[in-house]
């Protein structure tokens, strides 16, 4: 039925590694934080931040992140792990990030006790993830995955059909 | 129900590989370009007396160097032309971020500390942010600048020469 799968095994795709990389441990880290916190802790701002049911948007948050992050780190399922993961960061973007503008860094200048002083962050991150998350939804299976593993069985199964 | 999983939960998905560039073209083009014009619109001055006080060495010059690398290796990026050589200057810039500020703010960018009638307080930035950029430079270097770029028109015009035979010193030259 895939003519065209066939013809692609010799892709490698080292290029999705770095990005592998950041994405899966940038979730997992933001992920592990909120546990630590302990996950009320998150609940109270994201009711401060009037969403609804916030206890368990917050668990559901960290439960997306932590198992989102492991799938990203370990190319596995990337396409369907990527859809909670962006749905977590539209939900930031909207919620906190938007009335910010676009810069996620805004060095300022310098606090009146000599720290740089910072504005508060904008959307440019959320959307770097976004845009990393689709780059590895589209672009393919990469080295030491388990989506490359599963490609090949489903691939040969093709074949022997 | 099967083969929908396999086609659409497995990567890659069904569509040209190479558009996966267009998404990180578009963030790390656009992201870049934002900077640079931001710091030229508060003046450049604005940002080099930051890099004074911070004790950098001729931040006046670093300031415009700064400018000069986010607005044209942004406008490049976007253009997908000449990536890997324009990628160099933009990851120094990312670096020296990262270690003359970011660093001792550890990884997160993003610190949502709390929330309260003042809207949210966040914490100092760390080097995430800058981590994502430099992740996404390497994976177009490595991955090509992808449909719609410069370097795809510049190696289609290359391989035909060799292929016609009109270049006698052809094959395997590193990308430019």
């Amino acid at each position: 039925m895939n003519g065209e799968r066939r013809q692609r095994p010799t892709q490698s795709n080292w290029w999705a590694l770095p990005l592998r990389a950041i994405i899966g441990f940038g979730f997992l880290f933001h992920g592990y934080a909120k546990l630590n916190h302990g996950p009320d802790k998150f609940g109270h701002i994201l009711a401060g931040l009037h969403m609804p049911v916030p206890d368990l948007l917050a668990w559901l948050t960290t439960v997306t992140e932590l198992s989102g992050g492991l799938a990203i780190l370990t190319g596995t399922l990337v396409p369907l792990a990527a859809l909670p993961m962006a749905f977590v960061l539209l939900v930031a973007i909207v919620t906190v990030h938007l009335p910010n503008g676009f810069d996620g860094i805004k060095l300022m200048g310098f606090a009146p006790d000599g720290t740089l002083k910072f504005g508060k962050p904008g959307f440019e991150t959320d959307l770097a993830y976004l845009a990393g998350l689709a780059a590895l939804a589209l672009g393919g299976d990469s080295p030491l995955s388990v989506d490359r593993l599963l490609r090949r069985r489903i691939d040969s199964n093709h074949r022997q059909n | 129900m099967t083969a929908l999983f396999n086609k659409l939960a497995v990567s890659p998905l069904p569509v040209p590989a190479q558009w996966y560039a267009i998404p990180l073209r578009l963030i790390v083009g656009y992201g870049f370009f934002a900077h640079g014009w931001a710091k030229l619109a508060r003046g450049p001055d604005n940002f080099g007396g930051i890099l004074n006080a911070m004790g950098m060495p001729m931040g006046d010059l670093l300031s415009w160097a700064t400018v000069a690398v986010e607005i044209v290796g942004g406008l490049m990026i976007l253009a997908g032309a000449l990536v890997p050589l324009v990628t160099v200057p933009m990851i120094v810039v990312l670096l020296v971020a990262i270690f003359t500020v970011h660093l001792p703010n550890g990884f997160s960018s993003i610190k949502l500390m709390s929330y309260d009638a003042s809207g949210a307080h966040f914490g100092q930035p760390g080097y995430e942010t800058d981590l994502l950029y430099i992740a996404g430079l390497i994976a177009l270097c490595i991955g090509g600048a992808g449909p719609l770029s410069v370097d795809a028109r510049l190696r289609a015009k290359r391989d035909d020469t060799v292929a016609s035979g009109m270049n006698s010193r052809p094959v395997a030259r590193p990308a430019g």
